[in-house]
């Protein structure tokens, strides 16, 4: 286990803690699939404080998106908790099974997975889930305003067996993978179940913080929480969010989705990385 | 008013997590130099919780006792998550 940092090191983790936050900030995602491997691989961090770290980053993304967009209707509570059940009973059976689960296996398909969403969210960058003003949002969805256009925006939540499942399906691999499980959900809530772009990275990066609390509390509670390494990555994590935030507002949904598109591609990669 | 409080909690958690950082510099052998970025840790890792508590709150006040029901079972589920990972 690592004790003693070095000014370099927290300097290093501080600024891969300003490019998780663009991430969490700009498309909902909790950024450890970014910061696990450059921790890990690239700043010889063990695993165990390398996720740890992660996950106290995480819940400092959320934090920052839900303060920001507070009063902006971007974030679906609702359909974010029903949702959040789902992916933390899945978190649940996740750390039931890991002894039993072949990590090569389950990496392999996770890195085809994330490829094929890549592909979809790219083929899809050009589809909008707006209908009209005078729809009704049904019991999931919801209306707010665009802050490009000005205009009201209202969207109804489709296939909702689909996000369930998925969500379930996130859970689980967020337990076993180490990840966040914003990666498998966004694109989709986003794709195939009607969610507009903003909606969706906004109750994101909400929930993630939920479900990242209680591991970050367990890794506290062991001793494997490095308090300077975590505190640099969350101040690099506060700038970045915002630098994210900023880009979210100003960028079309298109080009976010792009975005997203190449962040996917770039996770099946880093995934294909660390098989063991 | 309470989503003013939230924004503010962040921005003094990340300021005592600075703070913290900064003492740990100056005192590296003080025992006290880590407590603000505890502090900081610990404000940070709340809030989410409280985000809930508040949600629910509000979901029991305007009547709507399915969206309660489902923040209170995210709750339990996220505590058993927690009891299992420190069991394995």
């Amino acid at each position: 286990m690592l004790t003693e940092v070095s000014f370099t090191l927290a300097l290093f983790t501080a600024l891969s803690g300003v490019v998780a936050g663009v991430m969490g900030g700009m498309l909902g995602l909790g950024g450890g699939v970014f910061l696990v491997p450059v921790l890990v691989q690239g700043l010889g961090v063990p695993m165990p404080q390398a996720v740890a770290i992660s996950l106290t980053t995480v819940i400092a993304t959320s934090n920052a998106v839900s303060g920001s967009m507070a009063g902006r209707q971007y974030i679906n509570l609702r359909l974010g908790f029903l949702l959040e059940l789902l992916t933390a009973a899945g978190g649940l059976l996740g750390s039931l099974v890991a002894v039993y689960v072949a990590p090569r296996a389950l990496m392999i398909t996770f890195s085809v997975v994330m490829v094929m969403m890549s592909a979809l969210t790219f083929l899809r960058r050009a589809h909008r889930n707006n209908l009209p003003e005078s729809a009704d949002p049904g019991e999931w969805g919801g209306r707010f305003i665009d802050e490009i256009s000005g205009e009201a925006v209202v969207y109804r939540v489709t296939r909702m067996r689909l996000a369930l499942v998925t969500s379930f399906v996130a859970g689980v691999l967020s337990t076993l993978l180490g990840l966040g499980g914003g990666v498998v959900k966004v694109p989709v809530l986003n794709a195939w179940c009607g969610v507009p772009m903003r909606v969706v990275s906004a109750t994101s990066a909400f929930m993630i913080g939920v479900t990242a609390t209680s591991g970050a509390l367990v890794y506290l509670g062991r001793g494997l929480l490095l308090p300077v390494l975590a505190a640099s990555a969350v101040i690099g994590v506060r700038v970045g969010s915002g630098a994210g935030l900023r880009l979210s507002r100003r960028l079309p949904p298109a080009s976010l989705k792009m975005i997203l598109a190449a962040v996917l591609l770039a996770v099946a990669a880093l995934m294909v990385v660390r098989l063991p | 008013m309470i989503d003013r409080l939230f924004q503010w909690s962040g921005y003094l958690s990340t300021t005592l997590m600075a703070l913290g950082l900064v003492t740990i510099g100056m005192w590296p052998d003080a025992p006290w130099a880590p407590l603000p970025v505890y502090a900081g840790l610990l404000m940070l890792m709340l809030t989410p919780v409280s985000r809930v508590l508040v949600a629910t709150t509000r979901y029991l006040r305007a009547g709507d006792r399915l969206s309660a029901a489902l923040t209170v079972s995210i709750l339990i589920v996220i505590a058993l998550s927690g009891w299992a990972a420190l069991a394995h």
